[in-house]
C-alpha cells in the first residue's frame, strides 16, 4: 500500500478492501453469511485449482 | 533546506563589504521565496549587507525548497503512486474478486503483474511468499 505496508493472502485482502468500502457487513451475522460463502467458495477453488499447483 | 546561491548587489564584493570568507552568516527573507528575491545578509562580524538570491527561475525554488533535486523528485514519485496496488500473475486467480472491489469502489490502484520466470526473484519481498498482496 501507499505507506509500504504489504497485506497477503486474498480472504484477508478482501475483508480489507470489503471494509474500506463498505462491502463487509460490519454486523456479525451478515458477516458470517459472507464468510460462509467465501470459505465455501474456497473449499471448491482450492481443489480445482491443486493439480495446476501440484 | 540546501544551500541558497546568493549574489552580491551590482558594484559589491566580498572585498568592497570587508569579508574574509572566516565569518558565519545569517540570512533574513520572506517565508515566501520568489525568483531572484533580494535577502539581508547579517555577518558574525556585525555587518549587514543585501543580495539576490540565484534561483532564477520557479523549478529551482521547488528543488531549493525540497532540500534539492533528488528529493524533489523522490516526493513527486511518492505524490504519483496510487494508493493501492496489487501484485499478483496475469491472470483471474485469487486476485479478480479484489480487483473487482476495487473497480467498483472507485479506488485509486493499479497493479504489478508477475511472470511465472519473475516471480521467485519476488517471492521472498511477499508476505508469506504468496500473492496476491496488496
Amino acid at each position: 500500500m501507499k505507506d509500504g505496508t504489504k497485506l497477503g493472502e486474498s480472504y484477508a485482502i478482501g475483508r480489507y478492501i470489503g471494509s474500506q468500502f463498505g462491502y463487509y457487513p460490519t454486523d456479525p451475522k451478515l458477516a458470517f453469511e459472507v464468510d460462509y460463502l467465501l470459505e465455501g467458495y474456497e473449499s471448491c477453488v482450492s481443489k480445482v485449482a491443486a493439480p495446476f499447483f501440484a | 533546506m540546501g544551500i541558497l546561491p546568493l549574489q552580491f548587489k551590482e558594484g559589491e564584493s566580498g572585498q568592497s563589504l570587508g569579508l574574509t570568507g572566516s565569518e558565519t552568516f545569517t540570512i533574513e527573507r520572506d517565508a515566501k521565496l520568489t525568483v531572484n528575491q533580494t535577502v539581508t545578509v547579517k555577518s558574525s562580524t556585525g555587518k549587514s549587507f543585501q543580495c539576490m538570491t540565484r534561483l532564477d527561475t520557479e523549478p529551482e525554488i521547488a528543488y531549493y525548497t525540497n532540500g534539492g533535486i533528488l528529493q524533489y523528485v523522490l516526493r513527486k514519485l511518492i505524490a504519483q503512486t496510487t494508493d493501492y496496488k496489487l501484485h499478483y500473475f496475469p491472470f483471474y486467480g485469487r486476485a479478480e474478486p479484489l480487483r473487482m472491489m476495487l473497480t467498483h469502489a472507485g479506488a485509486d490502484w493499479d497493479e504489478a503483474e508477475y511472470t511465472f520466470d519473475q516471480w521467485p526473484k519476488y517471492k521472498e519481498s511477499m508476505p508469506n511468499g504468496q500473492m496476491p498482496c496488496l
